[in-house]
Parts: structure tokens; sequence; C-alpha cells
């Protein structure tokens, strides 16, 4: 009955907490009505600044979340995480390439990251292929080297970098953040959302088959090869617009899942669903708080969630379900 | 003639395991055994280099590091490599004593350096005032207690003139400036850091009134807009920040074109040029 509700729970919750989010705004003196007078400091932040951060927040914790679990199942290992692929490193890689070739503002960064997401993990899946066939530990491996050398050629900017300024644009983006939402990248957050969960919604019994095994699912008559590209093919794009929009924010997709298991032990539908909003309610209230904690710019949300999520997580582990 | 030939030798430092040395504490409180006679230094911070460059001839600097740009003349110096520190060129070049700014070198590395027979000394300035008092402190180290006394009465002078001035200023006809060191990540000159007092003399005041726990804190583009500073004093570099927070449209400083340019080396290294810094602010802030 519980899990039932669940979903109707956390969705409230996330409502409340864009409510939170903005009281600060709405209660202050005439700020109700600032909002819409499109000339005031008000609205600009309420609209241009404020609700993008909340919503990318949502957005990001849903997919990251998502792409935690869909790891799981597809590398069968409850520590795969969604940058197994390479794809955080990768962003981070064209996040900070990019802007030197082409500065066109924030969204060059935005563009960079997910170009060098998707680059890298497109590199880490054709070196996987054999016969056809994708490789499940191949393709393991091939992630964790592509990382490794993405990571280095990070590193190798740091070490070389001469000026203060990009010094500190390579760790602030590494680090994780929402200061560049902006509501361009919204759309694109949901829609790969929407479309991810759509899919599950069809294929979650088919993805509890490849979970028994693949040789069991073959036998069933699964198509496994096709159902693992696909799995990919959403990863790639949960994860890819998530780093790109917020940066490579660590903790949310490998521990949520098995919050959500230890919510909800059954492998339906309802798991995806709660994992998603799992991921959304953490990073909201993550980033609300943020902010109030270490002012001006707020505490980096990677490092806020772990220190939020992790007790929670030792918990859920240890309390013997 | 036997001993003044002695004495000569022994002055000149021939046997240089063998220093005269004497114990001084630096400004972080530690104690630092300092040749009674400098004559190699290395400087591990720009702006210290520059007060250097001011006091003493520039033979006597062994090596900079690479930011260490002003005056040209020091670009003929050597250069080491700070960021990681290059210990194994620094024990080579056999310098007396090493200058550093506090919170540029690691203690660690400083007492690493001590057992390797070479003295750090860290200074510590954050004001005009005290840039001022670290000029004649490292001329007493230098055994050039004139040339910095010179330089410092110079500086006080200037800066004597330039607070009589500021003070007739009433408090609310300053202007609030925002003077902004990086604009993506957003950083700036907080209340705490030299620049406040930059701005003192130059007739302004900051735009960040709060204490953050970082004297250069890093800013929200919220906070940057709840700002709305009547000024933005920033470097070249960061002449981006419009097209990348398009929202700052709305602040005064767009809206009044009071955004102004300002030489980065200039307003980031707190040194003997401190008075060319507070006149190019004071300039930019009546324009």
């Amino acid at each position: 009955m519980l899990n039932k509700l669940l979903p109707t729970i956390l969705t409230s919750i996330i409502f409340l907490g864009i409510f939170l989010g903005v009281s600060d705004i709405i209660f202050v003196d005439n700020g109700f009505d600032l909002i819409f007078d499109t000339n005031s400091t008000t609205s600009i932040i309420f609209w241009e600044l404020r609700l993008p951060r909340l919503l990318t927040a949502i957005l990001v914790g849903a997919s990251l979340a998502l792409a935690g679990c869909l790891s799981q199942y597809l590398f069968n290992n409850p520590l795969a995480d969604p940058y197994i692929l390479g794809t955080a490193s990768g962003a981070s890689l064209g996040a900070n390439l990019l802007p030197l070739i082409l500065p066109i503002g924030l969204l060059s960064t935005t563009l960079g990251a997910w170009l060098g997401a998707v680059v890298i993990t497109g590199i880490t899946l054709l070196i996987s292929f054999k016969n056809k066939h994708i490789q499940v530990y191949k393709l393991l491996l091939n992630g964790m080297a592509m990382s490794s050398f993405a990571a280095a050629v990070i590193s190798f900017l740091i070490f070389t970098t001469s000026s203060d300024q990009q010094l500190r644009q390579i760790i602030f983006w590494v680090i994780g953040s929402f200061e560049r939402a902006q509501w361009i990248q919204i759309p694109f957050l949901a829609i790969v959302l929407l479309l991810t969960l759509v899919y599950l919604y069809f294929k979650h019994n088919a993805l509890t088959l490849l979970l028994i095994g693949e040789e069991q699912a073959k036998v069933m008559g699964l198509n496994t090869n096709v159902l693992k590209i696909t799995l990919l093919l959403f990863l790639t794009l949960l994860v890819s617009f998530s780093v790109a929009c917020a940066g490579p924010i660590g903790f949310v997709g490998i521990v949520i899942p098995h919050i959500a298991r230890s919510i909800n032990s059954k492998l339906n539908y309802n798991y995806y669903v709660i994992s998603s909003l799992l991921g959304a309610c953490l990073l909201l209230f993550g980033e609300i708080i943020s902010h109030p904690i270490y002012p001006p710019s707020g505490l980096p949300i990677g490092v806020l969630t772990s220190f939020i999520g992790v007790p929670f997580f030792v918990y859920l582990i240890n309390k013997g379900k | 003639m036997t001993f003044i030939v002695l004495a000569i030798f022994t002055s000149c430092g021939g046997d240089r395991n063998h220093k005269h040395t004497r114990k001084t504490h630096d400004d972080i409180g530690r104690t630092v055994n300092i040749p009674v006679r400098v004559h190699r230094i290395v400087s591990l911070t720009p702006s210290i280099t520059e007060i250097l460059a001011t006091i003493t001839p520039l033979e006597k600097i062994v090596a900079r590091t690479p930011h260490c740009t002003y005056p040209k003349e020091i670009l003929k110096v050597p250069v080491i490599d700070v960021y990681p520190l290059d210990i194994e060129k620094l024990v080579k070049l056999k310098p007396d004593l090493v200058f550093v700014k506090e919170g540029f070198l690691a203690i660690e590395q400083a007492n690493q350096l001590e057992k390797l027979g070479i003295a750090v000394y860290y200074l510590k300035f954050n004001t005009a005032q005290d840039i001022i008092h670290a000029i004649v402190k490292v001329g007493k180290l230098m055994d050039a207690d004139m040339q910095a006394g010179l330089e410092a009465d110079t500086l006080g002078m200037h800066l004597h003139k330039l607070k009589v001035k500021a003070e007739q200023i009433k408090e609310y006809d300053k202007p609030e400036v925002l003077i902004l060191i990086s604009s993506n990540p957003l950083y700036a000159y907080g209340k705490d850091s030299y620049a406040s007092d930059f701005l003192y003399y130059a007739g302004a005041k900051n735009a960040i009134k709060e204490k953050f726990s970082n004297p250069f804190p890093q800013l929200s583009r919220e906070y940057l807009l709840k700002l709305n500073p009547e000024i933005i004093i920033t470097t070249k570099q960061n002449n981006n920040i419009f097209d990348l927070y398009p929202e700052l449209k709305q602040s005064k400083a767009f809206k009044n074109n009071r955004i102004h340019y300002i030489d980065e080396d200039l307003i980031s290294r707190p040194g003997p040029r401190v008075i060319e810094a507070i006149l190019k602010l004071k300039e930019l802030v009546k324009k």
C-alpha cells in the first residue's frame, strides 16, 4: 500500500520543495506582486535564476537516479554507476575544451560537456562491439580506460594552465553545480527522462529477465542485444544531458537505486518511478539548503548530497534488509 | 694584511655551510635563522618580488616565479616553478633566504627547505599600510634600510594625502564598487580583502558588505544581481560577463555604463605599486 502511495507522496514533496525554494522571494515585501513585474530584480531572480535552477535540480536528480538503475541492470552489478562508460570524464573534458575553441558563453560549456560525454561514450561503445554483439565486461573495462584517459587530459590541463581563472573554471566544473541552469536546457532533460520512463514502462519485464541472466533471457526469447543497445542509448542520453547541465554530480546515480530498492523490494515499474523521484528530491533539497549553508555561492551540490545521503545509505544497507 | 684578507673572505660568505645567522620571527610566528648578510634571495610571490626589486639590486634575486613579471628587468632573472615547487632547482640555486607571502607555500614545504639549509621567511600583508610595513621589514632583512625607508616614506606620504581626501567624502556619497576577479566562475574581492582598503583610499566602498569565510568569495548569480553594484571594475579577460549572465544587464552598473577595466597585475598584486593601483581605482570611480 505504502509503495503504491510513495510516488504520490514523493511528487508532493517535490512540489513542496519548489514552494520552499521560492518562499523567501514570495514572502518578502510585495514579493508575490514583484514576480510578475518584468522590470523588477525579484522577477528576474524568480523566473531566470531560481526556477530554472530548481527544475534542473529535479530533472538531473531524476535522470541520474534512473541512469543508475539502468547501469546496475546492464552490468548486473550493484557497484555500477552511471558514469561507468566514461561519460562524466568525457563531459568534463568537453566542457573545458570547447569554450577555448568556441567561446559563446555558458552554452558553449554545456554544449562542450554534452559533446564530450557523447564522444567518449560513443568510443567506449564502438570498441566494445564484437561480431555485432556488445560484451559487457569489455564495456566495463573500456569505459574505465576511456574515463582514465579523459581524466588524465583534464589533469594535464590543470597542471599546464597558466591562468588562475581557467584553473577555477576547471575545478568548478568538475565539482558540479546548478549555477549554469538555463530554461533552454530543461526541455532536453525533460524529454529524455520522459522517453526513458515510457520505454521502461513497456520493457521493465524484459529488464528483470536480463537481471536474472543473459542466457536465461535468450532462452525465454528475448533479443538481449537490442535491449542492451537501447539501454545504453538511454543511459548515454540521460547522463550526457545531466552532466552537460550540472556537471558530474556523484553519489546520486549509485546510491539512490539502492535506497529505492530497500523501500520497494520488487523490481517492477514502481521501482524506476521511486528511484527517479528520490533522486529528484535529494538534489532539489540539496540545492535549496546549499545556499544558506555556505553563502554567497552555496556549497557544491555533489558534496552536499553525499553529506546528506551517505549516512542514510549506510543505515539502509546495514539495517539487515 | 692577513687579517683584512680573512675579513673580506668571511664577509663574502665564501663557505656557505658556516653562515653567521641571526634568529628572528617571521609574520606568521615561525622562528627563522637568517644569515647576517643576505646575498642570494628567491621570491615565491609576485608582490614580494616587486618589493625586492624596488629596494635591492636585481643581482641579489636569483630566481622568480613565472608570474613575477614586474618590473621588466626582472624578466632576465631565472624562473622557478612553484606549482609544484621545484625544490631541486631551489636547492641548486643556494639562496640565503626565500621570501613568500602567507598562503603561497605550505608550512611543511617551508620546514623541508629549512632542513636543507634554506631559510624561509613568511610575510603577511593585507592593507596599504601593511605593504609599507612589509617594505620596511624586507629592507631590514636585506640590509637595505635606507632605500626601504625612503620608499616607505614616499608611499606613506601619498597614502596620507589620499586618506585626507577620502575622509572629506561623506559615507553616502561613496559609490559602491564591485571588483570582480573572475567571471566564470564568479569570484570577487570580498569585504576582508585588501581591495576594500584600496577602495577606501580611492573614495569608494566595496559593494560586498558581509564578511565571508573566504576574503575572495565565490558569488552566485543571484547574489550578484541582488548586490546591484553602482560600478563594476574587472580585468579585460572578464569582458564576457554580460554574455555569460544576461540578467546582469538589469544592474545599475550596466544601465549607467559603469563597467571599467583595470590591469590585472596592478589590482592582483598588492605591492609597492599600491599608490598607482589606488589612483587608477580613483580615476575609474570618478569617470
